[in-house]
């Protein structure tokens, strides 16, 4: 296995801040009981707390595993076991018979147990008699959920759109509860996010009728799904909120034309938190297919995310794809995703990254093709202007044409790394608006 | 498409379909069928919404304005000859800012250390961390003259990209292009931060622009450009201060009197000493005094030289005011033997020997006088906050017999956790690196219980001193 230089170990890094203190943590003082196998390192990290951190990572993944209470992934102490070993030229001292040695092989064990089960399942199914039970009964409240919310609706349009907005959260919540009792997660999840989209804009309206004609249009598709072809089906499947396991993906991907092999270069990655759900959204583009999808991470609670796949990195390997179009979602299928390609393929360029009118044809194309995705990928040679108030920035081509920068951007940072003449940016055109997430920079792509 | 549009359905949308009805009835019957109003509008707002979604356009706005000397390629050109500091200095200055090395007030002295040896070398500040230097030293005024040479082209054009939206980096723009007129302009305040940042790279250029502002500008205005000439006094900066000794404004006065404190070539200092001659005497040849008459006070011209409001402690201005040089001169002694001197007090005015150790304390901080600060620490005249500023005056990096001496005070006091602390982010930048190992003796001796305070204190200070040593290296 290739080893992590520190720069990829740098890149694992969620933000700045993690970064910089897992580098003040990056040295012997704060360690014990340290050691390292091809492919597993451990130790003791003492923290703020009486019992230090039991640390363990895989490199295999990598993936990292911590006792401590961060949120962050990887956190800091995870990053700065990482940064000791590659300072240490791929060693740690002290030996293979220690307690901490023993809690990161039950870890790594249990990891490859669990990264082994589709194959299991697959070769001891369920009884499929109650599966199938299983489905109808959730297609017939799903149904049931999805003729209420059509009520809702057309009840919220009567009375007028201006009227909703003059009620509490609860009303909102109330609604989003039965679409959750009625097993359509993602509509619920929509229906409680739109009074805080719509607080404080003056385009309020626009917002309020474009997303509810959206439900909409979900709600009516919904009753004619048996006529959808495969990959209607699957946006609507996302939008609703039953997008198909991974398993279920998986099998029968290749009969169905549904992994693609190729080199990935991963363009950009967006992170949100609401305080239910973490989501993590990779954006992917296959250097010979040239096909842009997008890789989805959750983590509900205390879950941790994966560890993220580096932008500007190269990732070879198969992917299986949903089935679904326009914006079309991936996971990696390999046995080990995040290995670094074959040397010779060179930095990690951005293609297709023009003027907003030359690249706007493609952005309308897959929004035509799925009018469900929120986010579509778009690569642009623009820089940043901040504008008076936050969120009054803009993302300006060469031409002059510009979007409104994402309004959970600060428009300063990005300002700072990209300067005063257009570079490729890579971003999600979001809403009307453009959230960069990586640009070109010296010949490399880097995250912004 | 469907004989509405998007803002007729909005309006009626808003309103509700109750009140208000979807124009265009027979259009919309066609296309959709004979439904309900609500019904149509959520049709509509489906189709015309994902339409709009689809067709969003960009603004179309002025096309992006040239860089500024922008012809054939000479910005980029000059971009790439920019050394950006090496890698590992670069982390250091993150921990730095990130605050992960401690309160912003306990590193400022190492980032200045980390500014000024990457304005030594010509180097800048990597883009990634322009825009945190640029608001810790929006925030710190001193660190503003450091800042502004390393902050390259990229933090030259980010701080003046939107002087309108961050008026606050005003100091950072390329101070030198500013003519006198233009500094008129200005805000007060973004007018001394300019002086301030060109002082730093072109002095002389500064003190021009002092110059032709001086008549132009209020009292207090006069007063705040005097103080922006504090960095980097030196002889060429007298002729002015010489003239402002007779300004209308007492606080000008002041203030050039301040900076003339610390040039003992000066005239000011000269005089200063030549009505000192008359009244300093030396006593006993075993076991030698020191006397001080009451000296003549000051009348006409002489008022010059007196700060305003201090006619009480003309002996401590004028002590303040002689060159060091010229007491080691006149008494034939070096400086420690001057200060351990047993003062008559019978021999001037009461309390004469208050005022001429507090002068003296006043002169070594201000001509910057190690051999004469180091002996003045012990003078029981002192208060504890004049020695913790006799110590924090001495410009570093010290030479191995000053740290030892200041290091050695420190360890007599009856109280040193309070004082490390007090000194600490000036100790870090000042101590030379062979001096860690006494710091680190000490720390030793130090039980962590009896002196819990001290304990931390002195673990910050090496934790600080070996992140000034890693710079030096990060930038050998």
């Amino acid at each position: 296995m290739a080893r992590l230089t520190r720069e990829q170990v740098e890149k694992l890094a969620p933000d700045a801040s993690s970064l910089t203190a897992a580098r003040k943590l990056a040295r012997p003082g704060p360690w014990s009981d340290t050691g390292a196998t091809d492919a597993l390192l451990w130790g003791k990290c003492q923290g703020s707390g009486r019992t230090p951190y039991q640390v363990s990572v895989d490199l295999t993944g990598p993936a990292v595993k911590c006792t401590c209470p961060s949120r962050k992934f990887p956190c800091k102490h995870g990053l700065a076991l990482l940064l000791l070993w590659t300072a240490n030229g791929g060693e740690l001292a002290s030996g293979l018979e220690s307690e901490s040695a023993r809690a990161a092989a039950t870890w790594a064990a249990g990891r490859a147990g669990r990264a082994e089960t589709p194959a299991r399942s697959r070769t001891e199914p369920a009884d499929p008699a109650a599966q199938a039970r299983r489905r109808e009964q959730r297609l017939v409240l799903m149904t049931a959920g999805a003729a209420e919310l059509e009520t809702w609706l057309g009840d919220l349009y009567r009375q007028g759109l201006a009227a909703a907005r003059q009620q509490p959260y609860a009303y909102w919540d109330a609604a989003a509860a039965r679409l959750v009792d009625s097993q359509l997660p993602g509509l619920a999840a929509r229906v409680r996010a739109l009074p805080g989209r719509l607080a404080g804009r003056a385009d309020w309206a626009d917002v309020a009728l474009t997303e509810t004609g959206r439900w909409y249009a979900a709600v009516r598709a919904w009753a004619r799904r048996d006529g959808l072809g495969p990959d209607d089906q699957g946006n609507l499947r996302a939008f609703v909120g039953w997008a198909a396991s991974a398993e279920e993906i998986r099998a029968g991907a290749a009969a169905e034309g549904r992994l693609l092999d190729d080199a990935w270069v991963v363009e950009g990655a967006h992170r949100t938190d609401d305080g239910r759900l973490q989501t993590r959204r990779t954006w992917i583009r296959g250097t010979a297919t040239g096909e842009r999808l997008v890789v989805l991470d959750f983590a509900a609670g205390p879950e941790v995310l994966a560890v993220p796949q580096v932008v500007g990195s190269v990732v070879t390997g198969p992917v299986v794809v949903w089935p679904g179009s326009g914006v079309r979602r991936a996971q990696f299928a390999g046995p080990a995703p995040g290995s670094p390609a074959p040397g010779g393929s060179g930095p990690a360029r951005l293609v297709g990254a023009g003027r907003f009118e030359a690249v706007f044809d493609e952005a309308a194309a897959r929004l035509a093709a799925n009018p469900f995705a929120d986010q579509v990928p778009v690569a642009v040679r623009a820089v940043v202007a901040a504008g008076d108030t936050a969120d009054g920035s803009w993302v300006v081509d060469e031409a002059g044409c510009r979007l409104p920068l994402a309004p959970d951007v600060d428009p300063w940072p990005v300002m700072a790394r990209i300067g005063p003449t257009p570079v490729p940016l890579f971003g999600e055109l979001d809403d009307g608006t453009v959230r960069p997430l990586a640009a070109e920079l010296g010949g490399e792509l880097v995250a912004l | 498409m469907i004989g509405l549009t998007w803002g007729e359905l909005k309006v009626a949308v808003t309103v509700g379909t109750e009140r208000r009805a979807l124009p265009g009835g027979a259009a919309l019957a066609a296309a959709l069928g004979p439904l309900p109003p609500e019904q149509q509008a959520l049709h509509a707002a489906a189709l015309l919404g994902a339409a709009r979604r689809a067709g969003l356009r960009p603004t179309p706005g002025p096309p992006l304005p040239p860089l500024p000397d922008d012809d054939d390629g000479a910005e980029e050109m000059a971009e790439a000859e920019e050394t950006v500091a090496p890698d590992r200095a670069v982390q250091l200055l993150e921990l730095l800012l990130g605050g992960n090395l401690g309160r912003p007030a306990a590193v400022q002295p190492l980032i200045a250390v980390w500014l000024a040896a990457a304005a030594e070398r010509a180097m800048v500040l990597p883009h990634h961390l322009v825009l945190a230097a640029l608001d810790r030293a929006t925030a710190d005024r001193e660190l503003q003259p450091l800042v502004a040479p390393v902050l390259g082209r990229r933090g030259r054009w980010l701080a003046g990209c939107r002087p309108d939206a961050r008026p606050e980096w005003r100091w950072a723009t390329g101070g030198p292009a500013r003519t006198a007129e233009e500094l008129l302009t200005l805000e007060p305040a973004e007018r001394l931060a300019v002086v301030r940042a060109l002082r730093a790279a072109d002095p002389g250029g500064a003190r021009e622009r002092v110059e032709t502002l001086w008549s132009q500008v209020d009292a207090p205005g006069r007063a705040g450009l005097l103080g922006a000439l504090a960095h980097g006094l030196g002889p060429d900066d007298e002729p002015l201060l010489e003239r402002a000794l007779g300004d209308r404004s007492g606080p000008v006065r002041a203030a050039a009197i301040r900076l003339l404190e610390g040039l003992p070539g000066s005239a000011r200092a000269v005089r200063c000493a030549d009505r000192l001659a008359p009244v300093v005497r030396l006593q006993g040849r075993f076991r030698p005094t020191l006397s001080v008459a009451r000296p003549a006070p000051p009348e006409g011209d002489d008022r010059r030289d007196e700060p305003p409001s201090s006619e009480a402690h003309w002996l401590r201005t004028l002590a303040a005011g002689a060159p060091l040089a010229w007491w080691e001169r006149t008494l034939g002694l070096p400086p420690e033997r001057i200060v351990g001197l047993r003062l008559d007090a019978a021999s001037g005015p009461p309390g004469w020997e208050t005022d001429v150790v507090g002068g003296w304390a006043r002169a070594a901080s201000a001509q910057r006088n190690p051999a004469w600060a180091v002996a003045l620490l012990d003078r029981p005249e002192l208060t504890a906050q004049h020695r913790l500023e006799l110590v924090q005056a001495l410009p570093g990096p010290w030479s191995p017999a000053t740290a030892d001496a200041v290091l050695a005070w420190f360890e007599r006091q009856t109280k040193p956790g309070f004082v490390v602390d007090a000194a600490t982010a000036h100790l870090a930048a000042a101590l030379p690196a062979p001096a860690a190992d006494r710091v680190s003796a000490w720390l030793g001796r130090v039980a962590k219980d009896d002196d819990p305070s001290l304990h931390r204190s002195l673990r910050h200070l090496l934790q600080l001193l070996s992140t000034r040593i890693s710079i030096a290296e990060a930038f050998s």
